[in-house]
């Protein structure tokens, strides 16, 4: 299944409450004819398993808007159900890849629909701030995600899915469409950013 | 108004300081950026810099998970939405 295709399709159904709803309504599921349905069973352990690492990794990207991280955790997985349902999409160690970068392709197109340079409104990050001291016992990943908010768009992605989440440097390089190469001399840029900008969280060490 | 520093390793060394802060093991032929290294307060700094952010993302990676009750609930409405509007295979 193409991604890209479906995750365009799909944006036009990015309007209003039920926009979800209206995404599973308006896919033409194919006819199976001769076959029983796929396990959904399976389908389901499968999420569950991973929806922790998905919904953390749609939080970091859509920092601070905690209620659009989940629309793009359900939009992504709602897309792979139909694509599961439809035979399009197999149960296999790369299904949790192909969700993440269905989740990040749904925040592209939402900061793209968004038409700002910057993608949190300086109002939402203070509210976050305000509302929810408890975001992250620590304070330095409180003091991560603020210099998180200073570095390019770019910049943060890699760091993200890398740094933050983990994610191995081929998996980001098919995430993002770019080359392996580009990821690490990004990554590494992107780094020494972050690291200067936290100067102060570590304190006199260095 | 005064420019933020931002402090970057010796150019020529810049790969050596990544590599050592990121773990890699250094070897004999990086005798030269070690030795370079150990006599440059600046690209000392950078060095601990660049460990200390990537020790605080690593311990950021291992902060307890989310709470996915609510979301799995609200998936498993949704799926039953998606096997409702699909057609029987029958
Ligand atoms: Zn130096």
């Amino acid at each position: 299944m193409e991604l890209q295709a479906i995750a365009a399709h799909s944006n036009a159904d990015h309007i209003g409450e039920h926009r979800l709803t209206n995404a599973i309504a308006s896919k033409q599921i194919k006819n199976t004819e001769g076959h029983s349905k796929p396990s959904r069973s399976a389908f389901e352990a499968m999420i569950s398993k991973e929806l922790a690492s998905f919904l953390r990794l749609a939080k970091r990207l859509a920092f601070p808007d905690e209620a659009r991280a989940e629309d793009f955790v359900q939009d992504a997985i709602i897309k792979a159900y139909v694509g599961f349902q439809n035979g399009d999409l197999k149960l296999t160690p790369q299904t949790g890849a192909w969700i993440r970068k269905s989740i990040y392709l749904n925040f592209l197109m939402h900061r793209r629909s968004e038409k700002r340079v910057r993608y949190v409104a300086p109002e939402l990050l203070e509210s976050a701030k305000t509302v929810q001291p408890e975001l992250h016992a620590n304070q330095l990943s409180n003091d991560i995600l603020a210099a998180l908010e200073k570095i390019s768009d770019e910049h943060r992605e890699v760091i993200i899915l890398i740094d933050l989440e983990g994610i191995e440097y081929a998996e980001a390089a098919e995430i993002l469409s770019i080359p392996i190469g580009t990821i690490r001399s990004r990554l590494n840029r992107a780094r020494w950013n972050m690291a200067n900008l936290l100067r102060n969280s570590y304190g006199s060490n260095p | 108004m005064t420019t933020p520093v931002h402090t970057e390793p010796c150019h020529h060394v810049k790969h050596y300081v990544e590599g050592v802060a990121g773990g890699k093991r250094t070897r004999w032929w990086n005798i030269l950026g070690w030795l370079h290294v150990r006599h440059c307060p600046k690209c000392q700094e950078a060095l601990a810099l660049l460990q200390s952010y990537l020790k605080s993302a690593a311990d950021m990676r291992q902060e307890a998970s989310e709470d996915v009750s609510g979301l799995l609930s609200r998936m498993s409405d949704a799926m039953t939405e998606v096997d409702q509007n699909s057609p029987s295979p029958f």
